[in-house]
């Protein structure tokens, strides 16, 4: 199964990674796993129509891209894009298979603790993270490809 | 001083600021601008917040102009919300200092007039979002 970046990122499709993970990995499709993406229109008309040409994006909801991954093997170059690690979680679970995770933004809000300036986890967040490290996923914090890669588990307690 | 039609301004860090300044610098003390600078912790609903209660707040009536610096970045994003969501907002992105001041002096005209001096002067660089929001996506099964 060619996914060849799998990426935590709140802000999912935008400049950072339309300028650079999209380029430097030759991605030909992003898979957007979100609830609440694949429940809104305007954001998912926002997202898939905005890409650069060439550029295939589709959102599907966490449980949706379960079955889908069942059933449709993944040919094309493909980044997927989460915003939290408890769906990253869940779909581990349910089947995906991702060797490396990587986290480009958690961002701020109530209930987290921050870990780094772009990156920040609820104790169930953090739960997530441990349990994929212990599935043997490497988890690695990278805003963009050029940035000094830190491995998540250096971070947490 | 005629009626102009309010803009905001929006880009990845200080980018749109600097313009605000750079043009104020040039012609003066402008009205009616917001400037919406994403940092590289900014929440995105906050943003979203943000872009969507500067359009209530700027609105007269006569619609709002948005002016973002990349296509498909969050600034971007978060304005093409509105354009769905609303039918009058002009979105452009790539939006440089000669495309700023050229809308400055002519926002006393009507949204299409800005559309139409932009899209004549600056058409390889600059352009309306909402053409590329309404395209038809071709549906397809495969991954």
């Amino acid at each position: 199964m060619p996914i060849n970046v799998a990426r935590i990122d709140d802000r999912l499709i935008h400049g950072q990674v339309i300028t650079t993970w999209v380029k430097n990995y030759d991605i030909e499709q992003v898979l957007v796993i979100n609830d609440k993406a694949a429940a809104d229109t305007v954001q998912q008309s926002v997202l898939t129509m905005s890409a650069p040409a060439g550029l295939k994006v589709l959102v599907f909801g966490v449980q949706q891209f379960i079955e889908i991954i069942k059933k449709t093997p993944i040919k094309k170059r493909t980044m997927l894009l989460f915003t939290n690690s408890v769906d990253v979680d869940t779909l581990v679970a349910g089947g995906l298979e991702i060797e490396k995770l990587n986290v480009g933004g958690m961002r701020m809000q109530d209930g987290r603790r921050s870990l780094t300036r772009a990156v920040s986890v609820t104790p169930e967040e953090e739960q997530a993270f441990k349990n994929l490290i212990a599935k043997n996923v490497v988890v690695e914090v990278q805003m963009v490809p050029k940035d000094p890669v830190v491995l998540l588990k250096t971070l947490l307690n | 001083m005629s009626k102009q039609l309010p803009i905001i301004l929006a880009s990845h860090g200080p980018f749109a600021q600097g313009a605000l300044e750079c043009a104020e610098m040039l012609m003066g003390k402008q009205e009616k601008i917001n400037v919406i600078s994403v940092s590289v912790d900014s929440n995105i609903d906050e943003l979203r917040k943000q872009m969507q209660l500067s359009y209530q707040a700027l609105n007269e009536g006569d619609g709002v102009i948005i002016l973002v610096d990349l296509m498909g970045g969050t600034p971007c994003n978060l304005a093409g919300e509105l354009v769905i969501q609303h039918s009058d907002v002009l979105l452009f992105c790539g939006f440089n200092i000669p495309v700023l001041l050229e809308i400055l002096n002519n926002r006393d005209g009507t949204r299409e007039e800005v559309k139409s001096i932009v899209e004549a002067s600056f058409a390889q660089s600059c352009f309306d979002v909402s053409q590329i929001l309404t395209a038809q996506v071709e549906p397809s099964t495969e991954l």
